[in-house]
Formats: C-alpha cells, structure tokens, sequence
C-alpha cells in the first residue's frame, strides 16, 4: 500500500511525520467507512473526524486483497463534547481559537485536526514578536521582481494563501504572540476570505475555496499581553482546553504519550503505570497547591502541565536508558522533577524542597516507591 | 433510525442480559385491555403523546398517580383559571402520633405535621391527562397513596424528613434513575455527558405524528422502566415504600373499575414508568392513617421546578422545555431562546452582535448533527452559546453567560390558582393586603424584588408592618437587611423579598390563629409571651416586634410582662436582651409617638438587674462565656454614651466579679472591660498578665486566658495600651518553660487572631519595637526548618479548634 509505504520512507528519514503521515493508516481506513457526507475540501466527515480524536474503535481497511484491522488510537484526552465543538467551528463560518495553559494539548489538538480534515497539518504560521503581514499574506522574490516585476510567479505565497487555493487550514500557532497590527491582518482574510494583491493588476485577489478555515492557538498565560482587537475576537470561536481534571485521564495521557515517544526514540525501556501513578501525583498535587490527604503545600509559578509530566518521563527513561540500568524508578523520576519544576523562578526549588520534606519523606516512610524518590529528590536539591 | 427506535436500542445495548425478558414483561403489560402509559413528570414530549393518547382513546375513565386526598381538586386542576405552574399542597397532623414520629420523650412536642407538594406545570403529562379526559367526558380518579401514609414506621424503612417534601419525584423516571447504573451505562454508551443529555436525546426528539409512532415512543419508554425495575433490588421497593403505594393504586383500579362498571378497555392508566410493572394479583392496600389533613392548591414557579432548586424530580430549564411544548418550529423556538439569552448577556454588559446570535443557532444545528441529533437539544445550544461568545475559559469569562443561559431556561413565573378553590380567610387577607399595598408583585414572579422603605411615610409603614407580620408568622418572604452599613437607618428598611412555594402553606397552617395576618399576628405574639413568662430578652424581642409590627394593643400587654420578667429574671444575658431591646424601642418611639416615659424606666431597671446579674457570670461554662462577654461589651458602651445611666453600679460589679471569678479568661475580660470604661489603667491590665510570669507553672499556664479575656474585650485599651500589653507577653513568654509554652501558645495565638487586622498589625509594630525591628519585619513570613514547620502547624490546629469552640459559642 503506497501510504503505508511513504509511512515508512518517512519514519526512516525524519525524527518526527506529520500527524497525516504518521496516521495515515487510522485516516484512510475513517475514510473507507466514512458513510456521511463530508463538507467541501474536508478528507472526512465531522463524525468520522471526531472519531479519529477521540478513538477508541477498530476499523476494517482493505490493502490489496486482504482486509486488516486498525486501531484508532485516542489522541486527545479530556472533554469530548470539547473537540466536537471545535469541529463544528471550523465547518462554519467562524475560525477557531484553542486556548489554555501552556501544554495542554493545543497544538496537538490543532495538528490532528488539520490532518483528519484538510489531510495536512503543515500549513503553519508560528506568532511571535517578529512574525511580520508578510509572513501573514504573501512575500515576493525581491530579486525576480526587480528583474521581472511583479508576476503571480514571482510571489512567494504564505501558509494562509496556500490553505485558501486548496481549502485547506491554516495552523497558526501562539497567535497572540503577534503584536495586533499584525493578528489584524487576519481579520478580511477571515471576513473577506480573500487575500488583495495590490501589485498585481491583473490578477489581484486569491479567494479561499471552500473549506478553508483557520485554526489558531493562544496561551491563556499571555492573555494582556497582546489580546485580540474586537473585531478579530468576533471571527474566532474560542474554546478552551482546560489542564487535565481527573488523574485517571493524566494518567492515561502520560502512559501513551510517553510510549509512543518512547518508540520513536527506539528506547527499549517502558515507564511502568506505578512509576506514572507517582509522576502524575506529585504533579498534580504541587500543581493543586494541595495532596490527596488534605495537606496545603505551596505551589509553583511553572504551569506543571501534563505536557511536562510526560517531559520528566521522557527524561527519565533516556537517563535510564544511557546512563542507568535501563530501568525507570521513582529515583529517576526525583532527578528529572528539578529541572521541571524550577524554571524562571529559584522560589519554585524551595516549594519542591517544601513538598519533598513535608509529603514524599512522610509517605517515604511506608512506601518503598516513595522512600526512594524521597531519597534521590532530596540529593538532587542539595 | 426512528428516535424510538434509537432508544429501544441504546437501552438494549446497556442491558448486560435478560433483554428479551424485559420486552416480553413490557409487551404483556402493553397488550392488556386496560392502556397503561407511562410518563416522566414535565416532559413536554411525553405530554404530547398523552394529550393525542387520550384524544384517540376517549377514556371514560382515567387513573391518574396522584395524590387520592385530592381528588376533590379535579376540577380545579381543570379549570381555565388555574394557570400552571401550580402544586396540591397536603398538610398532614399526625394528632394522635399514628405515624410514632413525635419524640417520646418530649411531653410538650407539638403533634407530626408532614406537608408535601405535587407540582405541576404546562407540560405537565399529569395535567394534560385530566383536562384532556374531562374535556372529552371522561372522569379522572387519583389513585396514589396520601404521602404521610407511606411514612407508617416500619422496620428497616427508609424514613423520610417531617420538615415538608415536594413529592412528586416518588415514582418519577428521573429520580429513580439518578443513581441506577443502567441510565449511566446508556449515557456512557450513547458518549452523552449527562442523564438528561441522554433522555433528551432519546426521548425528547420525537416528531408529533401517527398512533403507530406514539405506541412505539410509549414501548420506548416502557422497555427503559422495565428495565430500571428489573435492576432495582425487590427489597428496597418495600422499604422506600414503593410497594404499599401500588398495592393502594391497583386496589383502586380493581375497586373503581368495579363499582362504576367500566370495561378496562375504556380505561386508561398513566403513571410513572416504573409502577407500569406492579404486580396485578397484589391489591392488600395499606390503611391510611388518621389525622388533621388539609389539602389544596396553591401557586408553584419555575425555579422551584428547575433541578437546581433541590426538586428531586425537576427539570434543568422549565422555561425551555415550556418552549419545546409549545411552539411547533424548532428552528423557531431555537431562536427565540437564542435570543432571549444573548438579550439578557447584552443587558448584563456583554458586548453581542446580531451575527453571534447567528453563528449560535448555526453552531447548535452542527453540534446536533454531529451529536446525531434530529434537532438541537439544551445542551446543543449551551456548548453553541459558550463556543460562539465565551472568549476565553468559561470557567473565569462565561458568568454572565451561564447566568442569562440558566435565568432564561429556568424563567420566573408564579402560577394563580382558580378563585374557585377555596382559599383560607387568612390566605385571602394576605392576597388583599398585598394588592392593598402594591406589593403583588412578589406572588408574580420567582425571584428577587427589592423593596426599600422609608417607615415615616405612612404607606411605607403599612407596607413594614405586613412584612414583618408575615416575617414573625413564619411566612418565607425574603429577608430583612438587619446590619448597618447598607444605608440603613433607624427609618429605612431595605428587603429583599423573593416568593417561594412554601408562603402560603406557611399561612394555612397559620390559619387557626386567625382570619387576617393582623389577628395572627397577634394571637401568636400572645401565645409567645405566654410561653416566655419571666425570661426577660425573650419577652423584650417580643415588644420589639410587637412595634415593628405595628400592634399597639399587644404592645402595653408586653410592656406590662416586661417589667415583671426584668424584675424575676437572673440571667444577665437575657436581662442585657432586655436593656438592648428597650434601646431599639425608645429610639423608634422617639420618632413614633414621641418618648415613652415608661420605656426609659424599664430600661433603666433592665440595666440595674443586669449590672447586679455580673456576679451571676462569674462560673460560667466555656460555651456561654462569649455571650456573657458581649452582654459587658453592651452595658460598657451603654456607660460611656449615657451619663444618665449609673456607671459605679456596672464598675463596681465587674471588680467584684474579677476578683471571684475562678475563670482566668473571665478575669482578663472583666479588667479589659475595666479598662475600656477607663476604671482601671491598662498597666495595671499588663501587670496582672505579667504576674503569671511569676507564679507556678499551673498560674503561668493561665496567662494565654487570661490575654484572651482582655483582648476579646479590648478596642481602646489597645489603641492605647499595646505596648504595656506586649512588654507584659514579652516578661511571660521568657520566664516559662518549653513545654509550658508548648501549652499555653495555642490560645494565646487564637486570641491574637480573633483581633482584627489593624489591631494586629498595632501589636506587631509594638513587638518590633520592642526587638528592634520594624513592624514590616515582623509581619513578614519566617523562614523556618521543616520540623519547625510542622510544630507551627501543630499550634495553628489546636488555635483553630480554640477559635472554633469560641464562635460555637458565640452561636449558641
């Protein structure tokens, strides 16, 4: 099968497929049993998107003459009712903002969206200070253009113009980034759904196909800093992805991800669920200001993301795996916590220090898991 | 897919087994002569499909579950005039303790009274059935067992609260659905967040159309009830009284159908799903128990249908499903609750266009779509609302969203309730004085109405002495705004007045008292000071309210037992009551009726008795020492605004008490008042706090009492005495041993923090001072080891429960 082939072209050359390329085989076989009918320029239906986020089936998809089963993997924990409405919105007239906390999923969100409705993930714009309209529009060839002039060829179209020929979505990532001058480029695109090319007389507008829609992302840490005008609010429809609620759900978020970057790294270790049962606690509970048996402890100024969670696991297994026995314990997970914990502000060592002495060395004390990560967190804080 | 048919499927697929049982139970009960619906209270869909029921049926008689003691309300259930939502109210007086719910050993316990409500409303399918049957000649019989009889002891019973229940919900889906893990295995399966997600989805979709698709919805729903019995242990359905009551139901059928003659087949039964599966042979009916019973109708509102309200078998948004019942587009009744909710967003200050409205409604269409619904459902169109004009966490930016979203969905009316039903003289006064004093308003609406007076202007006066009449009957009306600080003055009242289903119950069961609120009033202001006899504070509030309540004639009675009660009561706190009481009545006599010569002589005895009470307070214990210490705080700011009252006589037994009170803490407060009234200088405060530092250690144990009677009365002695008070800690703290500290530090710390903030940070400027630091220093957090730490956290635990036994205290 020629995508299970690219697949594997891509797996040997890059670190990290697209979310189109690395799923491919979960997006055709929706398709195959896609029985509803799909808005224009969409690879799939709005049911059968959803279902590819929020899996949890098996689907028969026929290569060559035999039919194999695929798994549809859940790529996004949480509020289910949370992705349908992202969905709706970019089947209708409004564009779509995902905010919330730093590494709450967003721009996974964003990227498996795109790639189960536009069949590609990869028409980015990434906001920071410096992203200019240009990026935002289109750019020219300046050395053509002085030798040729403006012409269609000598335009270099950015990711919006390319989403907008193709119906496709556009990603823009960390929108308010951008200082508004420039986010209010995006306000005809998203009225007009056309982008004025002035230089051009004769062929001086690109109109977006039907389809075509923008899927942004803003941190809800940077809210003030340059919120959307009025105007560009009215066009995006927000939904907020909140920090994971319960700790059955982190811990099935930490458990996969961590695998399937486990795997990419071809580490041969596993974080065994009672090491994440511990990681995803001592998250949440220095997260929540407070531990499961009621005791108040202070929290950091870092968001401890489950984004995070699965950082230290990561770690946790590549310090295991190079410089260890290849095993993950609740020592390794100690020496990894520091670095995720303590960030911008040295305050956040001794709320770490604080939840190490007054929690992990009482629990420490009946619990041989928490005994040695007690142990270790405290030698790494020294 | 039909919608029922969707249904019959998702149940079938949440049942782990026996689902061919429960179709052949369901299909046997379906196909007997006698037409068995089921129903869910205030579905507008399952109304429907009764109201078109009926209308092909033509029923000559119709069973209906609902309260037999109401079955003379039949017609007024019917009436025009009756507009929903209203409730059968039953009051029940367990006169001869049938029911052995009266406390055995209280021999003055008033006799059991259990009310209950049974509301109804437009969409009600009870409702529906009895107008509908009457309107096409049929009769209507109740056949539910009165509440109060489901109530008879029995062992191992589930018994219920007296205080009053709204009762509906006993055989409603919905509540027996709450917990059953079948109804959370659908909404699993189905991906819905919720139960109602999941009914509304199944049940709540059905196009209006032929009796094919009606017997099918009526399948749907039986199939569900089916199985919610079937997964009900037998054994509860004894104990939560479920059986009694459908041993009273199917003995009625039998009897009714019986002795009018009617053939099954022209009867037709409509009750809640579960009681669809009663067992036929069972007819042993229960024998209702004998007592004082009342029963009638009386006005209900949406909130008090709404879940939210508490109202087991409510719904999430009456107003919305009242839309769905009556309004035949659902693109336009969408619509209209679109824009009923952004309106109220945009009075509430939120910034909405037309073009939300649109994009609203188009994003509920999509999501119903997606969610494979025919149309949008409640839930559609909330997730719409907040993904279409939330910018930003719903949780932080959607409060004026969710506020318009439950406002609109859940309304305000009041029902009315027909002028034919009889209505009590008392509740008849109420409904003319209201009118008289254009307060109607408040029995139109379910929700907050603000009423300022100002009680000098006459019609202001008349409109405070019916609120506080109702007040003192017991009525829920609302409340009064009785502290300071909201612009109220000795002439202003500001209410805040709000209706609820339980006013006019409140004055029937008022009604013996008298025919009008005036004569109630009274006669229960009578009754009290009977009961009261010679306690001082309590006969003082009474002529208090005897004033407020503008009933002149009580008024010299009261005035009357006052003196004698000052005169025999010994208790000081009740005799400062008194004293406080007759402040409040001189100063509104003042404006009223000028002074009352007789009320400053009251007064001043009240003061003399409480003064010589002090030595009374001496022994106290623990948990009446924070009222005998606001009764000192009282009398003391009395003496030094009022010359005229004897303030040698107040000194002189506050010294006395402090030095025989065995009672460190009492100590402390006596010369902390001593001290306030400027008899005693605050370093001799100090010294007597210092001296512990001297004495043996059980002396040494008490200064953290002692401190905490002083500054649990201290205002000025702080202002002016902090640093004497610190220095004398200071001497304390550094001549006791660890463990003595150990003790004493708790108390001492929750006395420091009962103080408020100033008051604190005065102290700790002082305690910089005194270690050469700054106050800021001081205030600053400390930086301590872990095991230090830990010991602070100690202390603070045991400062907590201190505090907490204080403020227990001061409750009581």
């Amino acid at each position: 099968m020629a995508t299970k082939k690219k697949k594997a072209d891509e797996e040997e050359s890059v670190l990290r497929a697209p979310a189109e390329i690395e799923f491919a085989e979960q997006i055709e076989a929706l398709a195959a049993n896609d029985s509803d009918a799909a808005p224009p320029s969409w690879k799939l239906s709005p049911r059968a998107v959803l279902r590819y986020v929020t899996g949890g089936e098996t689907l028969p998809l026929k290569v060559g003459k035999k039919t194999e089963e695929v798994a549809i993997t859940r790529k996004f924990f949480g509020d289910d009712g949370l992705v349908e409405r992202a969905i709706v919105t970019l089947a209708s007239e409004r564009a779509l903002l995902l905010v919330g906390e730093p590494g709450t999923g967003k721009s996974w969100l964003s990227e498996h969206l795109a790639a189960a409705i536009a069949g590609d993930s990869t028409l980015v714009i990434q906001g920071t200070a410096g992203t200019t309209e240009d990026q935002i529009k289109y750019s020219w060839n300046v050395a053509r253009v002085i030798a040729e002039g403006p012409t269609p060829e000598n335009m270099i179209p950015s990711p919006t113009m390319v989403a907008m020929k193709r119906g496709g979505l556009l990603r823009f990532e960390e929108i308010t980034r951008c200082v508004p001058d420039v986010q209010d480029a995006l306000v005809s695109i998203l009225s007009d759904k056309a982008i004025a090319i002035p230089e051009l007389p004769g062929a001086n507008r690109v109109e977006a196909r039907p389809g075509f829609n923008v899927i942004a992302t803003a941190n809800s840490r940077d809210q003030g800093v340059n919120d959307l005008s009025a105007a560009l609010k009215r066009r995006f429809n927000y939904v907020h992805i909140p920090i994971v609620g319960d700790k059955k759900t982190e811990m099935a978020i930490v458990e996969q991800r961590s695998k399937e970057l486990l795997e990419r790294y071809a580490i041969p270790a596993t974080v065994e669920t009672p090491i994440i049962d511990l990681l995803t606690t001592v998250f949440r509970e220095i997260r929540a200001g407070k531990t499961t048996d009621g005791v108040s402890i202070k929290s950091p100024s870092t968001t401890l993301s489950t984004a995070e969670a699965i950082g230290v696991a990561l770690d946790a297994a590549l310090h295991a795996r190079f410089f260890g026995d290849g095993k993950v314990g609740p020592e390794s997970i100690a020496r990894q916590l520091v670095g995720s914990v303590v960030k911008e502000d040295l305050g956040d060592l001794k709320v770490l220090k604080e939840y190490v002495a007054l929690v992990a060395r009482k629990r420490g004390k009946g619990d041989k898991a928490w005994k040695a990560f007690s142990d270790e967190a405290d030698k790494a804080l020294r | 897919m039909t919608t029922e048919g969707t249904a019959e499927r998702s149940i079938a697929e949440a049942l782990t087994d026996d689902a061919d049982a429960i179709r052949a139970q369901v299909d046997a009960v379906l196909s007997e002569e006698l037409h068995w619906f089921p129903v869910r209270h205030h579905s507008p869909t399952v109304a429907h499909a009764v109201r078109d029921t009926i209308r092909a049926r033509k029923p000559k008689l119709l069973f209906l579950e609902a309260p037999a003691e109401a079955q003379h309300l039949v017609p007024h259930l019917a009436d025009s005039g009756t507009k929903p939502p209203i409730a059968i109210y039953s009051s029940f007086r367990d006169d001869d303790d049938v029911l052995g719910l009266r406390d055995p050993e209280d021999d003055r316990a008033e006799p059991t009274r259990i009310p209950s409500w049974y509301p109804m409303t437009h969409y009600s399918p009870e409702l529906i059935a009895i107008r509908e049957t009457l309107r096409a000649g049929g009769e209507v019989v109740f056949m539910d067992l009165p509440h109060w009889a489901t109530m008879v002891r029995r062992e191992g019973a589930i018994q219920e609260p007296t205080s009053g229940r709204t009762v509906p919900g006993r055989s409603a889906l919905h509540e027996l659905v709450g917990s059953r893990e079948l109804s959370e295995r659908m909404s699993r399966t189905a991906g819905h967040r919720t139960w109602d997600e999941t009914w509304d989805t199944l049940f709540e979709q059905q196009r209006r159309g032929s009796s094919d698709a009606i017997e099918a919805y009526r399948r749907a729903i039986a199939v569900y009830c089916a199985a919610i019995r079937a997964s009900t242990p037998p054994e509860t359905l004894e104990l939560d009284g479920t059986l009694p009551r459908e041993r009273h139901m199917m003995a009625t059928i039998d009897r009714e159908l019986t002795e009018r003659s009617v053939d099954p087949g022209d009867a037709m039964v409509v009750c809640g799903g579960f009681h669809l599966f009663l067992d036929r042979a069972d007819t042993n009916a229960p024998t209702i128990p004998d007592g004082t019973v009342h029963t009638t109708l009386v006005p209900h509102s949406y909130p008090r249908l709404g879940q939210l309200s508490g109202y087991a078998a409510g719904n999430r948004a009456p107003a919305w499903y009242r839309r769905l019942f009556e309004g035949k587009d659902p693109d336009a009744i969408l619509l209209e609750h679109v824009v009923a909710i952004l309106g109220r967003a945009r009075r509430k200050g939120m910034r909405l266009a037309a073009a939300d409205t649109l994009a609203v409604v188009h994003h509920a269409h999509l999501l119903a779509q997606l969610r494979g619904r025919r149309v949008p459902i409640l839930d559609d169109v909330h997730d719409a609302i907040i993904t279409c004009c939330c910018k930003g966490d719903p949780a932080l930016e959607g409060g004026r969203l969710f506020e318009a979203m439950h406002h609109v969905g859940t309304g305000t009316r009041v029902g009315q309730v027909a002028a034919g039903v009889g209505r009590l003289p008392l509740v008849r006064d109420f409904r003319s004085e209201l009118e008289r004093l254009e307060l109607s308003e408040l029995v139109e609406h379910d929700e907050v109405l603000k009423v300022d007076l100002d009680v000098r202007e006459p019609a202001d006066a008349e409109r405070s002495a019916l609120l506080h009449r109702l007040r003192h009957l017991g009525a829920p009306i609302g409340h009064l705004r009785e502290k300071a600080g909201f612009g109220q003055t000795l002439f202003q009242e500001k209410w805040r007045l709000r209706w609820t289903p339980e006013l006019e119950p409140a004055l029937v069961e008022k009604s013996l008292l008298g025919d009008t609120v005036e004569a109630a009033a009274t006669v229960q202001t009578r009754e009290a000071l009977d009961r009261l006899g010679h306690d001082a504070g309590g006969v003082a509030r009474q002529l208090l309210d005897a004033v407020r309540m503008a009933l002149p004639t009580l008024f010299r009675d009261a005035e009357t037992q006052l003196g004698e009660a000052i005169d025999h009561d010994e208790r000081f706190a009740s005799l400062v009551d008194a004293f406080v009481a007759l402040g409040h009545l001189g100063r509104r006599a003042s404006y009223r009726e000028g002074s009352d010569a007789e009320l400053g002589v009251l007064r001043e005895r009240a003061y003399a008795r409480a003064s010589f009470a002090i030595a009374g307070t001496v022994a106290l214990p623990d948990e009446e020492q924070p009222a005998a210490i606001e009764g000192l705080e009282a009398l003391a700011d009395a003496i030094l605004q009022e010359d005229a009252l004897d303030a040698d006589l107040f000194v002189t037994n506050v010294r006395s008490a402090a030095d025989n009170t065995p009672s460190a803490y009492l100590r402390g407060a006596y010369l902390g008042i001593l001290a306030e009234v400027r008899q005693l200088p605050v370093d001799d405060v100090a010294d007597a706090l210092a001296a512990h530092a001297h004495g043996p250690e059980e002396v040494q144990l008490e200064a953290g009492d002692f401190l905490g009677g002083v500054l649990a009365v201290s205002r000025a002695t702080l202002m002016v005495g902090a640093r004497a008070l610190v220095a004398a800690v200071d001497e304390v703290l550094r001549a006791v041993q660890r463990e003595t500290f150990l003790t004493m530090a708790p108390r001492m710390r929750a006395a420091i923090e009962e103080l408020r903030e100033t008051q604190k940070n005065l102290l700790a400027d002082e305690v910089g001072r005194l270690y050469g630091e700054s106050g800021d220093d001081i205030r600053q957090e400390l930086s301590l080891s872990t095991e230090a730490a830990a010991l602070l956290s100690e202390l603070d635990a045991e400062a907590a429960r201190i505090m907490d036994a204080w403020h227990l205290g001061r409750q009581r």
